[in-house]
């Protein structure tokens, strides 16, 4: 049955949207309501993905969804990719990020920086969920200064020698193949001149020194692996090099893309605890009347549907820039940075409005607000995003001291 | 073999339907595909895949905005659409549509003609097996298994009191009951792929009818009022410590207070 979002719709936003992708975000909503949504607890609780929901992901058809169908791809608007993203984080943030990783962070640089035999070899798999894929950029040691990375790749005969280590990997353990990012040469003791040399690296599964170990006791981001990489002497053949990009400006395209499907995720969780939320407080009595009717309570719900629709109005204008090639790093950045503060705050103040219930995993609404901790400063910090957008509006760089 | 489909749009089942002035009021009110007709409609898809050659046409009478429904049809796998929209048809009889449906339908030539058992709206189960009647083929309700063979068919229907069996010739119209099959879910290479399908527009003077005949006029048939069922009283818990004390004051309410002993 499809989703009505009618009475949470206070500006008429779907009539932004075309029939097509009115009927993609109702599929994929569909599907995590009557698929995703019966496995949650049991998945979170254990710390586990639903893996066994790939193949339904893949039928779906939202791995790569907005690349071409002669990749096995869908080839949907940008603006569907992020209604896509929308629905799947409706569900939970460990699911959009499953799918953003392998959509935003593997197939997107295979696509745009691969050669045709990479992208024949490797995206009809990964759109199939056949195959499973990673991005490694961040390590222990450098996350907000990427260009800081200390992982190397040393020319040899046929290809190159990987030594180093990538942490916080969504979907690590389970990849069988990882984007990694590496430094190509010695250490010249100039890190500027050294990040230009940044290469793309498809490292796959049982290539000899090269392992993973995954992150447990997490208490967000439950029902999504995260791992590190570790890569010792591991021999890459040059055919494995994505041979169309260098420097800093690869791993930060790739991020521009996962930050966009953010900016939408995050107003899907939002949407979720506002739903909740109101459900809850309209069936909810308290000295004789539903709480929803308290001043304190409709002041909480005012709050949410307010931010939610701002944050939709903002993904909204992006994806047309995005469709007209014009958007800027720093204006995806605004939109990741404060629809994640928003939808945390939503969730918060979801968790409030449900009382001691609040913080059942039954309720969902607390589960929401643990994940978007993670999501608040991952693929880039909030404080890190105001710094971006400092920049844009300034000209004056805060990075570098 | 060519199947045609016969969709409805209804209120959206997770809707909740107030009454304005003793009538239902549906502004506002989010319009999905009657949830039967996604039986007919995966049937239609299901014999499609598994019989090479057969083509599938979906017919709904709508209205202007009932376009993103039949693309949604569209994007389950069914070839093209048609559909009937006519202010005009507004407050027609389940009769009146199924006339309407016939002037559309009798033209595709269709071999099978598919529909759900009934609109989850009003609940009338007439539309189906009217349009049998006119164009003057047989009809199979409530079918939950239905095997097609070249001009022939076999279909079973489930009742209380057991299975019904029915075997015959084609053309027919089946209307098809909940577990008949599992419907699918929408995937995204469908709904691009349902944009490039055509939904052929049709009037009643386009099919050659008489907008007199339709509407609530000609209807037959008024709904002159509705009315919330009541509402459920409070509940109330039988005091007492154990089970026969518990017994004990149940009994005596039955007898003393509800009178029914």
């Amino acid at each position: 049955m499809a989703a009505s979002h009618n009475a949470l719709d206070l500006y008429k936003l779907d009539e932004l949207f075309s029939d097509e992708e009115r009927i993609i975000r109702s599929a994929v909503l569909d599907w995590v309501k009557e698929r995703f949504m019966p496995l949650i607890e049991e998945h979170y609780e254990a710390g586990t993905f639903p893996l066994e929901l790939v193949p339904e992901l893949a039928e779906l058809g939202v791995f790569g969804a907005t690349l071409p169908e002669q990749y096995g791809c869908a080839g949907v608007s940008h603006t569907a990719y992020g209604l896509i993203n929308q629905a799947l984080e409706y569900g939970d943030s460990g699911l959009r990020s499953f799918v953003s990783v392998q959509s935003g962070l593997v197939m997107y640089p295979i696509y745009a920086f691969g050669s045709e035999e990479q992208r024949m070899k490797w995206l009809p798999e990964l759109a199939a969920g056949r195959r499973i894929g990673c991005f490694g950029l961040t390590e222990p040691n450098h996350g907000s200064n990427p260009g800081g990375m200390e992982t190397r790749a040393m020319p040899v005969d046929g290809g190159y020698l990987l030594n180093g280590a990538k942490a916080w990997i969504t979907n690590g353990c389970l990849s069988d193949v990882a984007v990694v990012w590496a430094k190509v040469g010695p250490d010249s003791g100039d890190q500027s001149a050294d990040s230009k040399t940044i290469r793309g690296f498809l490292v796959e599964k049982g290539m000899p020194g090269f392992s993973t170990a995954e992150y447990k006791k997490k208490l967000s981001l439950r029902a999504s692996v995260t791992s590190e990489l570790y890569f010792k002497d591991v021999f890459v053949p040059e055919a494995n090099m994505l041979p169309n990009v260098q420097g800093l400006k690869g791993p930060l395209s790739c991020l521009n893309q996962a930050r966009y499907g953010i900016a939408w995720g995050a107003t899907g969780a939002g949407m979720y605890c506002l739903e909740a939320a109101l459900r809850y407080a309209g069936e909810r009595s308290q000295f004789g009347r539903p709480i929803a009717g308290f001043q304190l309570q409709q002041l909480k719900l005012s709050q949410m549907a307010t931010e939610l629709l701002k944050g939709q109005l903002l993904c909204w204008r992006l994806g047309k820039l995005k469709e007209a090639g014009t958007v800027t790093p720093a204006q995806i950045s605004i939109a990741k940075r404060d629809n994640v503060y928003q939808a945390r705050e939503c969730a918060r103040m979801a968790r409030e409005i449900y009382g001691a219930m609040g913080i059942m995993l039954e309720s969902h609404v607390m589960r929401h607000s643990n994940n978007l901790e993670s999501v608040l400063t991952y693929e880039g910090t909030h404080d890190v995003h105001h710094l971006i957008l400092g920049e844009a509006i300034t000209g004056l760089s805060a990075f570098g001291g | 073999m060519k199947i045609a489909v016969i969709v409805k749009e209804v209120p959206d089942t997770e809707a909740v339907i107030s009454l304005k002035d003793g009538k239902p009021d549906l502004s506002g009110v989010k319009w999905i595909v009657n949830p039967y007709d996604e039986y007919a409609v995966e049937e239609a898809v299901r014999t499609a895949e598994n019989k090479p050659g057969t083509s599938t046409v979906a017919v709904m009478v709508g209205n202007a905005n009932s376009r993103t429904n039949l693309i949604d049809v569209l994007a389950l796998g069914i070839d093209e659409a048609v559909l009937i929209a006519d202010p005009a048809l507004e407050g027609s009889s389940p009769l009146a549509i199924a006339k309407a449906l016939a002037a559309a339908v009798k033209p595709l030539g269709a071999d099978v003609i598919l529909a759900g058992r009934q609109g989850v709206d009003y609940d009338w189960g007439i539309t189906g097996i009217a349009l049998a009647q006119l164009l003057d083929i047989a009809h199979v309700g409530i079918v939950s298994k239905l095997e097609l063979g070249e001009g022939s068919f076999r279909a079973e229907s489930e009742g209380d009191e057991g299975k019904l069996v029915t075997e015959g010739a084609l053309p027919a119209v089946f209307t098809t009951d909940k577990g008949i099959n599992e419907p699918r879910y929408k995937n995204l290479k469908g709904i691009m792929a349902a944009k490039k399908k055509t939904i052929t527009e049709h009037s009643l003077s386009s099919l050659g009818l008489s907008a007199g005949d339709f509407g609530v006029a000609a209807a037959g048939v008024e709904l002159v009022g509705a009315a919330e069922p009541p509402k459920r009283q409070g509940g109330r818990i039988i005091e007492g410590d154990t089970a026969e004390a518990k017994v004990a004051n149940l009994v005596k309410l039955l007898r003393e207070e509800a009178k029914v002993l």
